[in-house]
Parts: structure tokens; sequence; C-alpha cells
């Protein structure tokens, strides 16, 4: 009688956005937990009821896609990995990286699961975070955990975090020593470290496995014509990783124990002069800034009809502004503000995208970005299955609450401070 | 060190005069490489290391030392005459000698010594500054966007991404590395070109008993794509295309109900959540 496909009541299957139940044949539980189903190709959610074309579609690239996943089913849980190793160590790969704001970055991430791949079962993956760390690096195969919360990138004293280093050195004798190469603080201080110890280094790695390491050399050929080619050599003692060059999606993870032997972590006995003077961090005004060196962004789509309010907005918050295409397309910005494939690739710490569907194009621009928020009118566009948080509502209303209430709160910490004592608001910045 | 570093880039020093221990306290000294033009592949100089150049110029108006190490018949040396170098001095090596041990006792007077970040071809590892600071036992600022003198130390500003500058001050002697997005514009005067001469210095005696040590590197014979390092993939063939298809999603909060205000507070801590945005700070 009725010919529809009797589906298995327990299945697994995402609640979506508009609450419905959304099963996908052929799911396996696992499936369902590791790539959440948000991105499934828009053909399977036709059953969905959305209210689709309300806002911001940014472009003819709008993949066409139903809504889908707001919130996931308890069941569809994290499935837990197996150790790497239990087997005691024998030697270690040390891995040195600078926390931001309490995290690693995706480039020092990187370097950990570089290696935790190349490190066989009787080493041990190091990790020398400088700076507070309040995460667990276990998932990206951190067997042993060392912080040294003093030595973070407030305050630049090289002689000091080398000093600082050696505890872990001498207690942990690396047999590689793992840095991502970025101008973060990390680049100069593995130099620093490869010069100190007279060390054999591989600086811009491209390419890493357990047997070589690869950088870009521009080379002369016969002709008299220039190429770029790969020269390879066996790992040396510190290798300084560039990025996006590993994959950190392992199958296993790590130990992650935190270590706080004194022994290891203390700054006892270390006393140098240094030779530096630190006068101190500064952020330039983030409208002054390329929008790819931007830690904060705020950015319009086609949501966005009110620019001035847009505007002030992100004058408010101290933000850079980007636009989508449909928004510069239109004429409301100039063409260097947009951000995607067509335009520029961002990497901010905190993306705010308001009145923008978020077209694959412009997903791609923002890829890098840690934080997104997004405000939308439309719960069914793209742009909120990548976001951390995300508004529905009418995007010029929650700007002009969010300009108030940033402006209070701006007032506020004012008050507070004028009453506490000054304190240095460029640190406190940068941190 | 086992490894040269900076294999084929050159330092330079010049003398003003035939003294280099006259150097005093304004002895500066730029540290220069030739490159290949990646395009042409004609001979150019190092971007960086002009950077450095002008930046040398614009700090005092005492005759610079500019050194090269290498090939003196180098086609892209006068072209650092033309960015305002009144002589360079090279000295005399092959690809295959070790560059800061050529360089050491040559910039040993020196008071400042610039030079760029990194090469443009060779290894380019961007270790020379380092090492001959290693060698020297003297501060080393890198990533440098502009330098002042002050007495008797200098002041620089140093770059970091995200829109951060750092100020350092270290007393000379001292070495700086050029960042390539320092405010220094350097121009090309042929007339300069012209002007200027190449000195080659003899080769230190000592350069010659030393065996220059192979080269780890081997360069591969095709030009291929890095092959990126990632864990084997067990996984079933559905998993793997799930995962293929569902790219950076991850799950987020979703604020669904409430006035315009509850919304912007919800914004508002997630942004205080993070420590995304300082509030100590005068807005601009």
């Amino acid at each position: 009688m009725d010919p529809t496909l009797r589906r298995e009541p327990r299945r697994p299957y995402v609640i979506t956005s508009a609450g419905i139940r959304r099963i996908v044949l052929g799911a396996t539980a696992e499936g369902v937990s590791d790539a959440s189903l948000g991105a499934i190709p828009g053909g399977t959610g036709s059953t969905e009821d959305t209210d689709s074309g309300v806002d911001a579609h940014s472009g003819p690239g709008v993949p066409p896609r139903a809504g889908t996943r707001s919130a996931r089913h308890a069941h569809s849980g994290t499935s837990s990995k197996p150790l790497r190793t239990a087997e005691p160590p024998e030697d270690y790969i040390l891995v040195i990286a600078f926390s931001e704001r309490g995290v690693l970055d995706e480039h020092p991430r990187q370097a950990v699961a570089a290696a935790a791949l190349l490190a066989h079962p009787q080493t041990a993956v190091v990790v020398a975070v400088l700076g507070q760390l309040n995460e667990d690096l276990a998932a990206l195969g951190a067997d042993i955990v060392v912080v040294l919360p003093e030595c973070d990138l407030r305050q630049f004293r090289p002689e000091y975090t080398l000093s600082r280093l050696s505890g872990p050195l001498k207690r942990y004798p690396p047999s590689h020593i793992l840095i991502p190469d970025r101008l973060n603080g990390e680049g100069d201080l593995g130099r620093r470290l490869a010069a100190a110890y007279g060390a054999s280094v591989a600086t811009h790695v491209v390419e890493i496995a357990p047997d070589h390491v690869a950088t870009h050399q521009l080379v002369q050929e016969g002709n008299g014509r220039p190429s770029r080619r790969l020269a390879r050599r066996s790992l040396p003692d510190v290798i300084l990783l560039e990025p996006n060059i590993v994959d950190t999606r392992l199958p296993f993870v790590g130990a992650g124990q935190r270590i706080h032997d004194e022994t290891v972590t203390s700054d006892a006995g270390i006393s140098a002069p240094s030779a530096y003077r630190d006068g101190g961090l500064r952020a330039l005004e983030a409208s002054d800034l390329p929008l790819e060196e931007a830690d904060l962004i705020t950015s319009a789509g086609n949501g966005v009809t009110d620019v001035g309010l847009f505007l002030r907005f992100a004058k408010a918050l101290g933000a850079a502004t980007g636009a989508s295409r449909v928004a510069v397309d239109d004429g409301r910005f100039a063409r260097d503000k947009q951000i995607g494939a067509t335009g520029k690739t961002v990497s901010a710490n905190a993306y705010i995208a308001i009145g923008i569907s978020g077209a694959v194009q412009h997903l791609q621009g923002i890829k890098d970005c840690r934080h997104v928020i997004a405000i939308n009118r439309d719960s069914a566009a793209p742009i909120i299955q990548r976001a951390d948080l995300s508004i529905i509502g009418d995007a010029r209303g929650v700007m002009q609450a969010l300009l108030e209430a940033v402006e209070a709160a701006r007032a506020n910490s004012a008050a507070d401070e004028s009453s506490n004592g000054a304190q240095n608001t460029s640190r406190e910045r940068a941190a | 060190m086992s490894t040269p570093s900076s294999r084929g880039s050159a330092s330079g020093v010049s003398a003003p005069g035939a003294n280099p221990t006259g150097a005093g306290t304004h002895g500066i000294t730029v540290l220069v490489s030739t490159s290949v033009h990646p395009q042409s592949g004609r001979a150019c100089p190092c971007r960086n290391d002009t950077l450095a150049l002008e930046i040398a110029r614009q700090l005092s108006s005492a005759p610079l030392r500019t050194l090269h190490v290498g090939d003196p018949q180098d086609a892209a040396l006068p072209d650092y005459l033309a960015f305002g170098a009144s002589s360079v001095a090279v000295l005399p090596a092959t690809p295959s000698d070790d560059v800061v041990a050529a360089l050491t006792d040559h910039v040993r007077n020196a008071a400042l010594i610039l030079c760029g970040t990194r090469a443009q071809s060779g290894e380019a590892s961007g270790m020379l500054p380092y090492l001959l600071a290693a060698a020297l036992e003297r501060p080393i600022l890198a990533n440098v966007l502009d330098v002042q003198l002050i007495g008797d130390s200098v002041q620089a500003t140093q770059f970091l991404p995200k829109g951060r500058r750092r100020t350092v001050t270290v007393s000379l002697p001292a070495i700086i590395a050029v960042h390539p997005l320092a405010t220094a514009l350097p121009r090309y005067a042929y007339a300069r070109r012209v002007a200027g001469r190449i000195e080659t210095l003899p080769k230190p005696m000592s350069e010659t008993a030393a065996a220059p040590s192979p080269s780890p590197w081997t360069l591969e014979t095709t030009d291929r794509v890095p092959v990126k390092l990632k864990a084997p993939d067990r996984r079933s063939g559905h998993a793997r295309m799930l995962a293929a298809t569902a790219a950076a999603s991850r799950g987020g909060q979703v604020v669904n109900e409430g006035s315009d205000v509850e919304k912007a507070q919800a914004v508002l801590a997630y942004l205080r959540e993070h420590d995304l945005i300082a509030f100590q700070e005068v807005p601009p």
C-alpha cells in the first residue's frame, strides 16, 4: 500500500535546526559522529522545511543544500581512540610552541601531530608549551606536556626562554626538535636554539617523512632558466615546519601527561642579564591593518543594508572590516575588502559574519579562522554549519544592540580602570 | 654547526678606508647576497638585502661597509652600488664554502651588522645572522621593520603577525635582520652604479686549508608537489567519503530565541569567554 521505504527507527540520525529528525541512508553511527552531517549533499535533505531565500544568499555559488544540522543527537558522541603506544619511552621528539590565549594555534598543532606520526613505539612526544595552556594535547598525540607559562609571547626574552628550555632538553634528550616556522616567535627561537647548540637544522620545511625532510630551493637549470625544486636530506636535529604540511587527524591519542616536576619546569638559577630590553608590544589599529593580518574581523554580506551602522559597529569593536562578494559587487564596499575565493583569505582569531549566507567560495576564504560568529536571518544558511556561534535574527537589530552593549562594556571597564589604577593596556590586548 | 646554513648567500663588509678596525661606534656593515630572478633567471640583488642597505644608509652618513661572500664577477653586485653602496667588498668563495666561517673575522669590528632575513636562492634557511651572532656572541634581532640609533644602543621595531609590533632595544654591537615589509624604500640610481667599485678581498689562508664539508641536501631532479604527512586511513569507503564532503563543519551553538539585546549579550559572552576582545583599551 504505502510505497515508502521502511526506515529502521534505531538508525543513526541528527536533529536539524528545524527540529526534524534526519536519517541518512547508509550512514553508520561512527560516520555520524566523525563527519558532522551538515555537509551531506543537499539532495538527501529535501524533506526539510526551510525558509530559504529570506536573507543574504551571497552569490550564485550557494550549493543547493537544505537546512541541516544544528544540534547533534546525544548518541553520536566522540568515539574513543586507542593510545598510540604503551611502551616505556627510550627516546623523545620535542615540539616547542608558543600558546596563544591558552591554546595552540593550528600551525603548532600540526607540528605536534607530525611528531606523533614520526614517533616509533619507543618514542615519546614531548611538547614544551611557552605560555599558558588550558587544553588537553592528548588528542594531538602529545605524551608529555611541559608548560612554561613565564616564557609567553608578551615579553621578548630569548636568553631566558632558551635557558628554561634546557630543563626539558636535559630531562628528555630529543632525537629531533620540531618547531613551527612562523614569525610569531617560534621561527626566531628555533634558529637561536639551533645556532646555540650547533645543531643541524632544516628550515622552511615543506615535506616531512620518517626518512627525510624537503624544502624548496630556487636553482638555475643548465639553460639558465630558474626553477623551484625540492631539496631533501635526512632528518636533522632541529626541523622548522611550514604550515599545512601535516594532517592533524590522528587515529590515536597520546598520553597527554602534564609535567609538574620542578627540575624540568623551575626557573631557579637563571639570572643571566639580558642583552635585550623589551619596549613592549603594541597592536596596530584595526583599520590600518591588511585583512590577511587582522585578528578580529567583522564582515558584511547581502543582509547588511545599513553600512554606516556596520562601520560604527566595527569601529566600536576594534575590528577590521570585510565583505562578501555580493556586497562588494553591489558597490557597498571596496574590492580590497572582499573575503573569499576571488578575494582575500583571512586567518583571524575571530570572524563575525553579518548577513552572509556562506557560499563555499566565502567559506574557503575563512577556513583558517578559529572562531566564527554568524548573524543571519536564515537558519538554513551554510554559514550556520561553519559558525561556532550562530545568531538567528535581523542583522540590523542585533548589530544595534551589540553596538550599545560594546560601548557600555567599554565605558564600564574604563570606569573600573580609572578606579583600580592603570594597567598596561597594550600588553593586556596582546595577551 | 655541521652545515653551513646560508650557502651561496653573501655578506658584505665594506671597509671605510683600509683600516677595518677603525669602524668605531658607527661602523655599520651590510651583508648582501645575490640571487636569480625567479622568472627570467637573470642575476638580481636580493630584495631583503637592498632593504637592509637602505636602512643602513639612513642610519648614518658615515660610509658603509658592504660585503658579499661569493663570486666577485657576479652580475648582481653592481646593482648594490646602484642602490647606494659606495663600494662592495667581496670575499671570494665557492658555493660549498662555509660562509659563516669566512665572514666572522671580517665583521668582528663592526658595531652594527645588517642583513636581510633570508636569501632568495640556494638554501635560504635564514640561519646566517643567527650563526654569525652565535660565533661573535652578539645579540641578534630578526624581522626588524625599522631601526634607530640611540646613543650606544639601537632601537628596533620587530614584525609580529596579527598586526602586532614589538619595540626592542639592544646595545651595540648587534646584528639585525630586516623583514621584507620594512618601511625603507631603496632607490636605484645608474650614476651610483657607474661611480661605485667592487673590491675583491684576499681569500683568507686558514679558509683554504679547511676542506669544505659536503652539503647534506640533495636536489631532486624533477619538480613535484610536496607530500603531506598523514596517518594511514583505515576507515571504510563510506566513512572516508563522508569525511571528504564534510569540510570544516563543526558543532556550533545556535541562538534562535530572545530579543535583539539578549542575542547581542550572547555574542558578547562568547567573545569574552574565549578572550577575543579586550575592553581595557579606550576605543580609537
